[in-house]
């Protein structure tokens, strides 16, 4: 007979020497490619030329009228943003979660566009279609023979928020329709019954159990908005439309002010981290609100579409159609088109395709469009490659395993998702005083996958988590040691996780600009860099047919997610 | 073969476990007790997902506290079933057997037999996540004696299943217990499921077993306040011991004062003159009538009258206490209907049960 102590010395020794190979890789990536570039941006802001610890250039910062401006800036256009994205969402909200109809997986899927969309094309498509001489003015100055375009809206606060609002809010669709669809039917019931009705009876039944969902989108919206880039950058413009995001790349990039551009990424970080605070706390209410997923029967959408709403509830559903769609379509469209001898007559033609296949340097970008498509996909594997192990060795240690300081240790992991990607790119540029890295492809792979593996945490400990103890008992019992039951059992259930966590990984990384462009060296251009540039050369013909390139790859990549069937929390 | 449980402890912030059993050889024995007392605990111990403290666990003459659960080859039922969703009902059944090396033709014919035990022959191919509960129930009963196992572990199986459904599968699972003649371990919160399944049943309380039994005499001769609580109905008052009339070869005569009145009582234990006791008797075991003398009998009023199809249920209080009694509806539906009507309860002398008031038995 074993004595108790002994026996229980074995078993622990064996459960925990498990965990130390498997903790090491992970921990040592991010130590190195997120938290020194951090630190190291830390160290700039906070200490002065001879490297004592001093606050003066934070406080420069602060008391600037210049940044001031810009912060506020930033703040105002992210509270409209998301003010427009909410009023514009609710509705959709509704019906998405009130009404059955046919097509209702197609708009789940399109509401997960803003998430594997780049915001490249988000810009792109705005461009084209409400530029000066894009689709919408010229339809409007033919159809009422105008002169000049009737809708100057482009490289302006209507621009910004126009693009945010198209951007983001199907995240307002999606997140509230999903709190909306499991409140408790029996509310409104038992509100009609006392004599509620119309407005008061959506305030007082409806309103106080979606609240926590339309908080939460709204704080998610926030984010993206106070942490625009792309869109900032090519809309906006000029020191009027400057947000801190903008600000940091041009001192970096263009005046190469690193103590500067460092005491200001420390201002954007205390506020994204309070920001991303809110929305954690306001998070678990709403998961707390899905517990309760209740079947009851839904009216069909025909039947409010002959009613007297009909006719509201069409032009809302054309109105999201054409603002998610049209640009699109219009950049597909463009990309088709080229200038013909005749002023301003178009004919069609697949010339700009064809010059992917040449080997040609294009004047704008320096490289070839084939060897453009090259990298992305390129990095896109590279990111895949290296988030999937960091990501899924920490959602195991995190969900499956009992180890200390477990959340602790999920919380560090997550951190990336927080911090702005500008500011991890100028972290690296920081680091490359010690490493030589700017301008090499490890840098970029290594930023991308600083950036995706939080998804492949987010995805994969799903699928961990639904694997219950008692399934790794009953194969113990039957006979399988830890790591045949890990092999035969664990590992084909979250195949589908990994699936999900690799396909975010590629999204995210083929759509990447952000870090991308503060780390290129032009043999690296990628896509999204290659879009930009275009446009900013005033090449629209060709950014399109970048851009219908980036658009086919995101596609394939989102429906291969939406057949995952994963829940984008 | 036989299953021994020696002295095992284990500690918790709740209470401190300890245990000792016996289970011969194709018995089913049943831990029987309320939701946090202990009984899937023990049932971890057994099957080495948790190890103990202290003390020994054996099957048959071999000791396997130290070894490593996959070692065990003990079957395990689950609550939630655990059935591997990444493989369908043949992949599930023939898991165990993969594990322990046999050979394929022997795998094929061994899976099909416990369908047949099982009676759902040809569900090889089937999704196990489209199986109804019941279903799920039975093959994960076919798994886990698929390797054929030295011991049977069955943690509340039937607790996610309906009513109806539940007294169909507890037969079913008798029967296969019976048939393969295989030694198990059977752990439920519902005593009517430990009376009917069971060989012996072992009373759980806090982490201890309070007796140990016979469906027959865990029902009939509780040995502590808890066990009667716990196990049927019982009413129950509290006294002292007066004295004893008289002492019996087998058994003593005792004489017990009560608010409620004297009683006397028959008893196998000894109990000293003043100290404290409780009176125990079952609803269904005592009569009712307006008149009558007053030995061994309770005077009430009636305050509730419940008519369920096989009996009736009458409650009467007292200026000391409320008793149930259950009386069959030939009784005289009529008589006991009216709330507020005086009554007396009559418990005869052998169905009268002592016990020790003791503190930590006591709700």
């Amino acid at each position: 007979m074993v004595c108790g102590e002994e026996r229980k010395n074995m078993q622990n020794r064996k459960r925990t020497t498990g965990t130390l190979p498997v903790l090491v890789f992970p921990l040592l990536f991010i130590g190195v490619f997120f938290f020194f570039p951090l630190f190291s941006i830390l160290r700039e802001g906070l200490t002065d030329e001879s490297g004592r610890f001093t606050v003066k250039q934070v406080l420069s910062i602060i008391t600037d009228i210049y940044y001031l401006r810009i912060i506020l800036f930033t703040v105002e256009q992210a509270l409209l943003s998301t003010a427009f994205s909410i009023l514009l969402g609710l509705p959709g909200a509704y019906l998405l979660a009130g009404y059955e109809f046919r097509g209702k997986s197609i708009i789940k899927a399109i509401t997960t566009v803003p998430f594997v969309l780049p915001s490249i094309i988000v810009v792109l498509g705005f461009v084209i279609f409400f530029g000066n001489n894009g689709i919408l003015n010229g339809f409007l100055q033919t159809a009422f023979h105008l002169n000049e375009p009737p809708l100057k809206i482009l490289y302006s606060m209507k621009a910004i928020i126009l693009a945010h609002t198209f951007y983001n809010f199907p995240i307002c669709i999606r997140l509230v329709s999903a709190v909306w669809s499991r409140i408790n039917p029996n509310i409104e019931r038992a509100a009609r019954s006392l004599g509620a009705k119309g407005f008061t009876l959506f305030r007082t039944a409806i309103l106080p159990q979606i609240m926590p969902g339309i908080l939460a989108s709204a704080a998610l919206i926030f984010i993206f908005c106070f942490t625009s880039f792309a869109v900032i950058l090519v809309l906006g413009g000029g020191p009027r439309f400057t947000t801190i995001e903008v600000e940091i790349y041009r001192l970096a990039k263009v005046s190469v002010d690193f103590n500067r551009a460092s005491a200001l990424a420390l201002w954007e970080a205390l506020f994204t981290v309070i920001f991303m605070f809110t929305y954690i706390k306001l998070q678990h209410r709403v998961s707390f609100a899905e517990k309760v997923a209740l079947r009851f029967e839904r009216p069909r959408l025909s039947s409010l579409l002959r009613s007297a709403y009909g006719p509201a509830v069409i032009l809302y559903l054309a109105l999201v159609f054409s603002l998610i769609i049209a640009p699109m379509l219009a950049a597909v469209h463009y990309s088709l088109l080229e200038k013909s001898s005749r002023a301003s007559q178009f004919s069609y033609t697949l010339g700009w395709y064809k010059l992917i296949f040449t080997n040609a340097k294009q004047r704008a970008i320096a490289v070839s469009y084939g060897a453009v498509i090259k990298n992305s996909l390129f990095f896109g594997f590279m990111t895949v490659l290296f988030s999937l192990p960091v990501g899924t060795s920490i959602a195991y240690l995190t969900s499956r395993k009992k180890i200390p300081f477990g959340g602790f240790l999920e919380s560090i992991a997550m951190l990336p998702l927080g911090i702005s990607t500008i500011m991890l790119g100028l972290g690296y540029i920081r680091m490359n005083q010690t490493f030589d890295i700017t301008g090499k492809w490890y840098a970029i792979a290594c930023a991308h996958t600083v950036i995706a593996y939080p998804f492949v945490i987010r995805s994969t400990s799903a699928v961990f988590r639904k694997i219950s103890p008692s399934i790794v008992k009953a194969a113990s019992s039957l006979g399988a040691n830890r790591w045949k039951t890990f092999w035969r059992i664990e590992l084909p259930m979250i195949k589908s996780g990994i699936i999900a966590g690799a396909t975010f990984a590629f999204a995210i990384s083929i759509g990447e600009i952000n870090a991308t462009l503060m780390l290129y060296s032009p043999k690296l251009t990628t896509l999204p860099i290659a879009i930009y540039r275009l446009i900013s050369s005033y090449n629209y013909f060709a950014a399109c047919a970048l851009g219908t390139v980036l658009m086919v790859i995101c596609f394939l990549v989102f429906f291969i997610i939406d057949r995952m069937g994963f829940e984008i929390s | 073969m036989s299953l021994m449980l020696k002295n095992v402890t284990k500690q918790y912030p709740e209470f401190n476990m300890a245990l000792s059993f016996f289970v011969e050889p194709g018995k089913l024995l049943t831990l029987l007790g309320p939701s946090g007392c202990g009984k899937t605990t023990t049932l971890h111990l057994i099957a080495g997902f948790i190890s103990p403290d202290s003390g020994d666990i054996r099957i048959g003459s071999e000791s396997i506290a130290a070894r490593m659960p996959h070692e065990r080859n003990i079957g395990v039922v689950f609550q939630d079933y655990a059935l591997f969703p990444n493989l369908n009902v043949f992949g599930n059944i023939a898991f165990g057997l993969r594990m322990h090396g046999w050979e394929r033709g022997k795998i094929k014919r061994r899976v099909a037999e416990l369908l047949e035990l099982v009676r759902l022959s040809g569900f090889e191919s089937r999704s196990v996540t489209n199986l109804s509960g019941g279903e799920q129930q039975r093959i994960a009963l076919a798994r886990a004696l698929a390797p054929r196992p030295r011991l049977l572990l069955l943690d509340e199986p039937l607790s996610a299943l309906d009513a109806k459904l539940r007294k169909e599968l507890r037969s079913e699972i008798r029967r296969i217990q019976q048939e393969v003649r295989l030694t198990t371990v059977y752990v439920t919160h519902d005593q009517e499921e430990a009376l009917a399944l069971s060989d012996n049943i072992a009373v759980m309380n806090r982490g201890r077993i309070e007796q140990t039994g016979s469906p027959y005499d865990i029902y009939n001769e509780p040995q502590t306040l808890f066990v009667a609580g716990f196990v049927g109905m019982s009413n129950k008052i509290h006294g002292k011991i007066a004295g004893t009339t008289k002492s019996g070869a087998v058994e003593y005569v005792f004489e017990v004062l009560t608010p409620e009145g004297k009683f006397t009582v028959h008893s196998r234990k000894k109990h000293a003159p003043g100290s404290d006791a409780t009176i125990v008797f079952r609803p269904e075991k005592c009569t009712l009538d307006q008149n009558g003398g007053s030995a061994n009998s309770i005077s009430g009023k009636i305050t509730a009258f419940e008519y369920i199809g096989e009996n009736m249920i009458v409650g009467v209080q007292t200026k000391h206490g409320e008793y149930t009694a259950k009386l069959s509806p030939l009784d005289g539906r009529s008589s006991f209907n009216q709330a507020g009507a005086s009554v007396r309860i009559f418990i005869p002398r052998e169905h009268i049960k002592l016990l020790p008031a003791d503190p930590r038995s006591a709700e």
